[in-house]
């Protein structure tokens, strides 16, 4: 009898990786074992609808009984301490272990902590545990200061809003998202926050907290600002510490080939936020962190642990965020000195489409509102693609507008 | 025959199922998914289930015929 496949890690990027092998005719046994002690869940509603105040369920990847369907044996609440490659091995806190003939480390990451900021009342999020405590501490409608202006922050920061809190967003740098999104359109976060009455500082400096039992302001260089919830969001760390030791490649997350393959055993992949692919258009490795990105790394290594050929990843980089009831979509790497023009609308307005651009060749494509231009465009935009074509491409699809069909559908 | 059956006050309008499999489905004025063919046949199934998990919402659902 060969060996199971073992994948370390319920988040997306596992779950995924199961459902691609199966899909493409994985018949081996599979074990997924989880340090939670929920059902895998999906992360993205947790700093969206989860802090609405409307009632939540959890978001489960898959429903309980798609286990025994799939026949996946789950391990829920394990925590991997090491990983004996030599033995083929992963042990878990509490002196277990589980043997395997391929290895899927999916561990993600978790948020990172800001230094000095224990009192009770300041959160980060990251697992469905913190979403449910920040959410009751919002039904007191406490003034809130989020730390960091990234897309995390500023997701929590419009449910905070939508919620009648008064929202201040403090940010480190001098402009908000400024790698992701280039100077102009990071500038243009700062007046979509103060339109839709969210405050966003820039060059602020945490110097720390008020309060003894639970927080009541943040001080910086310039005061202190009123603040009965905090919320931290400076990304992201990578839980990799279960495979020091383990002779791996670890740098920010687990380095992998093109492929996802960890190692030159042919036996361990790494998928997900954990995870930093080779990109050989970069000649670096990237960690994505995005949750198109490990549904595509899973789809690969599934095909490729039921013995497919893999293929290589074609995946445009691809994002989205949704603040104040906009959808934000970014598709491609924008580059901080690549010129913006508008393909659709402009950025004062509520909905717009621009390209980051140098000369003809646009190298990402942003949109607030408009997730069916973005849809269409996802299908062949590849970077460096001809601006004129784009332009016209996003002016065919103005024109276009869906048909109704009135089959089937509920609501 | 197999049937696609959604949510629709559940959309989200991240509209991965559209990216997809574009024949199946679109996006209409309020970024609410649209069928547009609920019936697919035998050779679109690969790209109709494709759609169906790609949805992060969970509005999407295939009804599979049993053989």
């Amino acid at each position: 009898m060969t060996g199971a496949l073992l994948v370390i890690g319920g988040g997306l990027a596992g779950i995924k990786t199961i459902e691609a092998a199966r899909d493409a005719g994985h018949t081996g046994a599979i074990i997924l074992a989880t340090d939670e002690n929920h059902l895998p869940y999906d992360r993205p509603p947790l700093s969206k609808e989860a802090l609405s105040g409307n009632e939540f369920t959890i978001p489960m990847l898959w429903t309980k009984e798609r286990y025994a369907e799939q026949a996946v044996e789950l391990r829920l609440g394990l925590k991997a301490k090491r990983l004996e490659r030599e033995r083929k091995t992963v042990h878990f806190e509490g002196g277990q272990h589980i043997g395997y003939e391929k290895l899927v480390i999916a561990t993600g990451a978790r948020a990172r902590p800001l230094p000095g900021a224990a009192l009770p009342g300041i959160h980060t999020i990251r697992t469905v545990g913190d979403a449910q405590s920040i959410t009751v501490e919002l039904a007191r409608r406490p003034d809130v200061v989020i730390i960091g202006a990234g897309f995390i922050g500023a997701e929590v920061a419009s449910a905070a809003r939508q919620r009648g809190c008064t929202v201040t967003i403090l940010e480190a740098a001098p402009v908000p998202l400024l790698r992701a999104l280039g100077p102009e359109m990071g500038r243009h976060c700062i007046s979509f926050h103060q339109k839709n009455d969210v405050t966003l500082l820039t060059d602020q400096k945490i110097q720390g907290f008020t309060g003894s039992t639970h927080v009541t302001g943040v001080v910086t260089e310039h005061g202190t600002i009123p603040a009965g919830l905090v919320v931290v969001g400076i990304g992201s760390i990578p839980n990799a510490e279960w495979l020091q030791g383990s002779g791996l490649d670890i740098g920010n997350g687990v380095l992998c080939d093109e492929f996802g393959y960890a190692d030159w055993s042919g036996e361990i992949f790494a998928v997900g936020d954990i995870s930093a692919w080779h990109e050989p258009e970069l000649g670096t490795h990237k960690r994505h962190e995005h949750w198109t990105a490990a549904t595509e790394q899973a789809k690969l290594v599934g095909r490729t642990l039921a013995g497919k050929r893999p293929g290589r990843s074609t995946l445009v980089p691809y994002f989205w965020s949704d603040q104040h009831g906009t959808k934000i979509q970014m598709l491609g790497t924008a580059h901080v000195d690549d010129k913006i023009v508008a393909l659709h609308g402009s950025p004062g307005e509520d909905t717009f489409l621009v390209a980051y651009h140098q000369g003809n060749e646009v190298s990402a494509l942003l949109a607030f509102g408009m997730p069916r231009h973005i849809a269409k465009m996802r299908k062949n935009f590849v970077p460096g693609q001809d601006l004129g074509t784009l332009r016209d491409e996003a002016e065919r699809i103005n024109t276009n507008t869906p048909i109704r069909a009135t089959l089937a559908q509920v609501g | 025959m197999s049937q696609i059956i959604a949510q629709r006050p559940q959309c989200q309008g991240y509209a991965n199922c559209m990216v997809e499999a574009p024949d199946h489905f679109d996006l209409d004025e309020q970024d609410k998914v649209v069928i547009l063919d609920d019936s697919p046949t035998d050779a679109d199934m690969p790209l109709v289930r494709a759609a169906v998990n790609s949805c992060p919402a969970k509005v999407l659902q295939l009804m599979e015929e049993r053989p």
